[in-house]
């Protein structure tokens, strides 16, 4: 074991969690290896960002109808932590308020829990949960074509204290504890979460938060996959420098040895190939 | 890149699967065009260069 150790700087900026609004795209959770689409997890590394439906499909900005459903006024209260929003709720919200939700609509569930936050105090949503659209609005979703979901919650679609979900329905947050659960995104549904987080309604002086708005990122991120193990990598570098090494040394010695330029054209064989290991380990392909 | 090129990635037990994906696919297979053509212009660059350097030696230049 190494005596040594060491670390180097990660300057970023992580715009996700609880205490930032943000974005999520059908990319943030996987299923059984598969992301929406049945597309593979593989296409999304931390190192590389999201291949495919990443948040950079929106760096032109959303334009959409929005329409917002009223869930606290519908039921003249906030929502408690835990509490999911059931369909029925929707179909009530848009009874009351006379609208319809169409496909292509971006869709907001206000469920007034901030309301909560501001009489009572904050909480903590790991240990106490947050209300949120709860999993039985998945198909609710889907069948109206919702292209983007809101919400004034610390999630859009889970955090339900597993003792307030309603019985007879799996939460996503239940299925979020199972490994490789799809977690809190109605992926599903092919729906953008957008979630109404904000530091305000972190419970202050937690140290779960510690630090958490402060992080600040900036990255250059070009698509690249990676088809070969760190193993293969390796391999492909150390085969690399040995090659142009050898072919530096060739050339080296022809030339000391002035030898005819023409013949040197023969040390394209180990430039190229010593070249290919080279850059195959940089691209990880 | 040859497993790129026959749609497959490297397995931790050394072996290859493939990859199902297509855009994940088109992607590898895109990436190994960029590793081979610029592989041949590191390539063609040193062998211009030590081919620069013999011609100087040899008083061509």
């Amino acid at each position: 074991m190494l005596e040594r150790r060491g670390a180097s700087e990660f300057i970023g900026m992580v715009f996700h969690g609880y205490t930032i609004t943000h974005v999520d795209t059908p990319a943030h959770y996987f299923w059984k290896g598969r992301i929406y689409n049945g597309r593979s997890c593989n296409l999304i590394t931390s190192r590389e960002g999201a291949q495919v439906e990443a948040v950079e499909l929106l760096h032109d900005g959303v334009v959409s109808r929005g329409v917002l459903l009223d869930i606290a006024a519908l039921k003249g209260r906030w929502l408690q932590s835990g509490e999911g929003v059931m369909p029925e709720d929707l179909d009530a919200a848009e009874k009351a308020q006379g609208v319809r939700v169409e496909p292509g609509d971006i869709l907001l569930i206000r469920t007034g829990y901030y309301g909560r936050r501001l009489e009572h105090g904050p909480r903590n949503p790991l240990k106490d949960g947050s209300p949120a659209a709860h999993v039985a609005c998945a198909p609710w979703f889907r069948e109206r074509g919702v292209a983007m979901l809101g919400t004034d919650t610390l999630s859009a679609s889970g955090q339900c204290a597993p003792h307030r979900v309603p019985r007879g329905h799996g939460s996503l947050a239940d299925r979020q504890r199972q490994p490789g659960g799809p977690g809190r995104c109605l992926s599903g549904a092919r729906t953008l979460g957008v979630h109404a987080d904000h530091r305000a309604s972190a419970p202050a002086g937690d140290d779960w938060l510690a630090g958490e708005p402060d992080r600040v990122v900036l990255m250059a991120i070009r698509p690249r996959l990676a088809n070969i193990t760190p193993g293969g990598q390796r391999r492909r570098f150390v085969t690399g420098v040995i090659v142009v090494t050898a072919g530096v040394v060739a050339a080296v010695v022809l030339i000391a040895a002035g030898v005819s330029p023409g013949w040197l054209a023969l040390l394209f064989v180990p430039f190229w190939f010593g070249s290919l290991g080279l850059v195959q380990a940089r691209e990880k392909t | 890149m040859k497993l790129a090129a026959r749609g497959t990635r490297e397995t931790a037990s050394g072996g290859a699967e493939p990859v199902r994906d297509p855009a994940e696919a088109r992607l590898l297979r895109a990436q190994a065009r960029r590793v081979h053509i610029e592989a041949v212009i590191v390539g063609v660059l040193l062998t211009g260069l030590s081919m620069l350097g013999a011609a100087w030696r040899t008083g061509s230049v």
